[in-house]
């Protein structure tokens, strides 16, 4: 698997966030797809640590997956301290020899971005790919990027800003 | 002449049509066109004065590679259409 | 197994038993998936002369070994049976996310036989699968059975289902899935109706595995990076859809109009156009499974008479029911299209049975007191109205629920009905192409642009381009093109990839997928074999090369306006060095040389 896993020292992924915009994503499901296939070795979106919500009729989707929050909740909630973040990636693992599969985690998560497999009996969570995470590399539309976290709010603002134009233009 | 500008290239061009005058061939409007619309519609359309492989472009419907390319004669009744290769279905 | 995960499940409706059979592994290696296999498992066990409504008819939905991987546009599935429409094999493809599903659920594909005694659905969740009662979802349209099976089984469900159309036996019924995806051609969908099968439902949680998962990463970044820099699937489709060619054909002086009576040249091309549609009509655009193309258009019409929210039109629905009608109301197309999708059915062969009624009319063949209107070209109320007619076979809607072979025949004129082998044409005028004039007469499930696609080097020039008005190496390219085509849908992946991916990638992505050491020519021997064995259902069926040929007007009257004014299709010489190519003989049958070399004589 080397051949295709970058490492994050190779783009310079520190402090890197993953970023989602719903409104570019088509619910195509590759980030499904690659989470899976990296993590697992086979295609099942039922191992994904990414889940994609869609409203299918209206043709509406939103990637959910694990934020990494600062202030973690699967973190706190751990009973046998099994959550620790990566000083690397920044990401929140699991340390699955500690892990007592007591399920806290996912009840704790206020997104219900922490699984739990029955039948790898495992918590299933976003450990970011260490560095590169695949689902934004293989994101064909651009909906979930992982990029600077400053890049990331800066181009949440064009975007906000934006409306503002055409709104402003409509005006004049 | 008549000139149709279709998809993407409208963002560049700002229009869907135009009228072109005293253009004998194809590189010449191409010029012409590069001039009116510039530098990015020259680099889609014509780079480095080659045709580029990412657009078609057709004379009274006839596609101008059956017509000699650049060199395709065009008359002042000619419609010439533009579009990006970009189409599919 | 990898790429394919091994199991099928055999339903009998007549009598509600239900099998789980082991892939047979041979044929699957030969025959791919989907399309292929699909058939050769239908040839197996249905004689080509049973009628596709009758019980005896099989219906078979078919993945292949990429669907549910994350090869390029790995989301596809086939419908194979007897088609009603044409009595040709039939093969109806979709995208969308059953077909994965599927497959995470356990299973390459699912035959049903029989006809169940009263409306059911099959409920298949993993290992668990049981035939249902369909009677709460009988009658109701393809988005509120979607609803209403989602509820009562998982809420991440996928649902192929028929609508009204289906189960009222309209001869060009579609199966829809994920509400706006459909196998759309040829009556699938009156198939489904006629054994009593309202929908399948499935929810599956297992894994696909793949034979070389390294080998296999590297092929899908190559492919998928082609992808993203062609300007077709990386820019175009994503940003215009299919629609994009409706300026395209129609400058090329191809666009087809009034029944292909007039010059294909329509003066308001613009006001249907992919442009008027991303400018006026579209709210986002959507993907199937897998996919990195997102060609779905999802459009709303916010008010006024053509109300409405859904999916589509494509190309082919908004030319056929645009300027194929003479109407350039983008809303009434659009709304007709939501019809289709909701009653399930053709949108392509609705529009071309509309477009014969309203050339009948025109000519008087065909008039007021038995259509119970007048069907002037162009009227966009009077199309919403005959579609929904046709789904219930209300009125008039009962004959255009036939086809337009049978409408034109009824009033003494089959000449007027635009179809091969009683399958409506797609939205390329031949004398405009002499290619895919070709193509069509030569199509094993009739008038059908997706067989074959010569448009491409034809009109895009993609790989490069070709002289449309000639006819010199046409039947090479079209046997090519048929054949690849027939590989690329065997594999589960969807034809669009096949602007940016050639044989190459393609044969790459099933090689590691499935760990069997294919070449690349294999690969597209597979799809001729696919293509030799369809020829041979509808030859065993009664078709002859008699039956490979195009409506008279196409062959005969010269097109009347536009750039390819003058001119007609010259099939005969295209069809002559198309038999020799293919290995057929004069009668179009194959050589037994051909078909020992295929792997396909009989035993």
């Amino acid at each position: 698997m080397k051949d295709w896993f970058r490492s994050y020292r190779d783009q310079e992924g520190m402090n890197n966030v993953l970023t989602i915009t719903p409104e570019k994503c088509t619910g195509c499901r590759t980030c499904e797809l690659l989470c899976s296939f990296f993590h697992e070795k086979e295609f099942n979106p039922c191992r994904s640590r990414v889940s994609v919500i869609s409203w299918e009729k209206e043709g509406f989707s939103v990637p959910m997956m694990c934020l990494q929050c600062s202030d973690a909740a699967c973190m706190q909630v751990c009973p046998v301290g099994a959550v620790k973040r990566d000083p690397e990636t920044g990401a929140m693992l699991v340390d699955h020899s500690r892990c007592i599969r007591c399920k806290m985690c996912t009840n704790a998560c206020p997104f219900g971005n922490n699984t739990y497999d029955v039948q790898l009996d495992r918590i299933l969570k976003c450990d970011l790919c260490g560095g590169d995470p695949q689902c934004a590399r293989f994101c064909p539309s651009g909906a979930i990027s992982y990029v600077k976290d400053l890049a990331a709010s800066t181009r949440k603002k064009k975007m906000a800003a934006s409306k503002f134009k055409e709104l402003f233009r409509e005006v004049v | 002449m008549k000139v149709l500008f279709f998809a993407t290239l409208r963002k560049l061009t700002g229009c869907k049509e135009t009228e072109v005058h005293g253009a004998p061939d194809l590189a010449t409007l191409l010029g012409q066109l590069g001039e009116r619309y510039g530098f990015r519609f020259a680099r889609e359309v014509f780079p480095g004065g080659e045709l580029s492989r990412d657009v078609i472009v057709m004379v009274n419907g006839r596609a101008v590679e059956h017509l000699g390319g650049l060199q395709a004669a065009l008359d002042e009744d000619d419609t010439v259409a533009i579009f990006p290769r970009i189409a599919g279905g | 197994m990898y790429g394919w995960v091994g199991q099928i499940l055999r339903v009998n409706l007549t009598d509600g038993t239900i099998n789980k059979e082991i892939l047979d592994r041979a044929e699957a290696e030969r025959f791919i998936g989907a399309r292929g296999l699909g058939t050769r498992l239908f040839m197996k066990e249905v004689s080509p002369t049973v009628d596709p409504l009758s019980p005896e008819n099989k219906l078979i939905f078919m993945t292949g070994p990429l669907t549910g991987t994350a090869a390029a546009c790995g989301g596809r599935y086939n419908v194979i049976c007897k088609a009603p429409l044409t009595g040709t094999i039939a093969a109806s493809n979709s995208g969308g996310a059953w077909g994965p599903e599927l497959k995470f659920a356990g299973y390459d594909g699912v035959i049903f036989e029989g006809k169940a005694p009263e409306p059911v659905y099959l409920w298949i969740q993993d290992d668990e699968v049981e035939l249902r009662s369909a009677r709460d979802v009988w009658g109701k349209s393809v988005h509120e059975t979607t609803d209403l099976l989602k509820e009562v089984t998982d809420e991440d469900a996928k649902v192929a289902c028929i609508g009204p159309a289906g189960e009222n036996l309209v001869k060009f019924a579609g199966i829809l899935n994920d509400y706006n995806r459909a196998a759309g051609r040829s009556g699938v969908g009156a198939v489904m109706g006629a054994k009593n099968l309202k929908a399948v439902v499935v929810r599956g949680t297992s894994g696909i595995k793949v034979a070389d998962p390294e080998g296999f990463m590297q092929v899908i970044i190559n492919a998928r990076n082609m992808m993203k820099d062609h300007p077709v699937t990386g820019t175009g489709l994503g940003l215009y859809g299919t629609n994009i060619l409706i300026n395209i054909l129609n400058q090329h002086g191809g666009l087809p109009v009034k029944n292909f009576s007039a010059a294909a040249v329509f003066p308001n091309a613009e006001k249907i156009s992919g442009e008027y549609h991303a400018e006026h009509n579209l709210v986002r655009n959507k993907g199937c499974f897998g996919c990195s193309i997102g060609c779905g258009r999802v459009t709303s019409v916010p008010g006024g008479k053509f109300k409405g929210f859904g999916e589509g039109p494509e190309y082919e629905a908004t030319w056929v029911l645009g300027s194929n009608l003479y109407n350039d109301n983008f809303e009434a197309i659009a709304k007709t299209n939501f019809l289709c999708n909701e009653l399930g059915m053709d949108p392509i062969t609705l529009g071309g049975t509309i477009a014969c009624a309203m050339e009948l009319y025109e000519k008087g063949y065909l008039g007021r007191d038995v259509a119970g209107c007048d069907l002037v070209w162009g009227d966009a109320e009077l199309i919403v109205e005959l579609a929904r007619k046709t789904a219930f076979r209300e009125g008039f809607g009962n004959l255009l629920a036939e086809g337009s072979y049978v409408l034109a025949e009824t009033f003494g004129h089959p000449e007027l009905s635009m179809t091969v082998k009683k399958q409506e044409l797609p939205a390329y005028d031949p004398r405009a192409l002499q290619g895919i004039g070709l193509n069509y007469a030569t199509s094993n499930r009739g008038g059908c642009h997706v067989r074959g696609y010569m448009t491409s080097p034809e009109v895009l020039g993609l790989p490069e381009k070709l002289d449309p008005d000639t006819t010199e190496n046409k039947a090479a390219w079209t046997k090519i093109f048929q054949d690849l085509t027939a590989a690329c849908d065997s594999s589960g992946t969807c034809l669009f990839t096949t602007f940016a991916l050639g044989l190459p990638e393609i044969a790459a992505e099933i090689r590691c997928a499935t760990g069997i050491d294919y070449t690349d020519e294999q690969i597209l021997q597979a799809g001729e074999r696919i293509w030799n064995l369809e020829r041979l259902f509808n030859l065993q069926a009664g078709f002859t090369a008699q039956d490979d040929t195009l409506p008279p007007r196409l062959l005969n009257e010269p097109m009347k306006g536009g750039p390819h004014q003058g001119q007609v299709v010259r099939l005969d010489v295209m069809l002559k060095e198309y038999y020799e190519l293919r290995g057929w003989d004069q009668d179009g049958v194959p050589t037994p040389a051909k078909l020992e070399e295929l792997g396909l004589s009989p035993v």
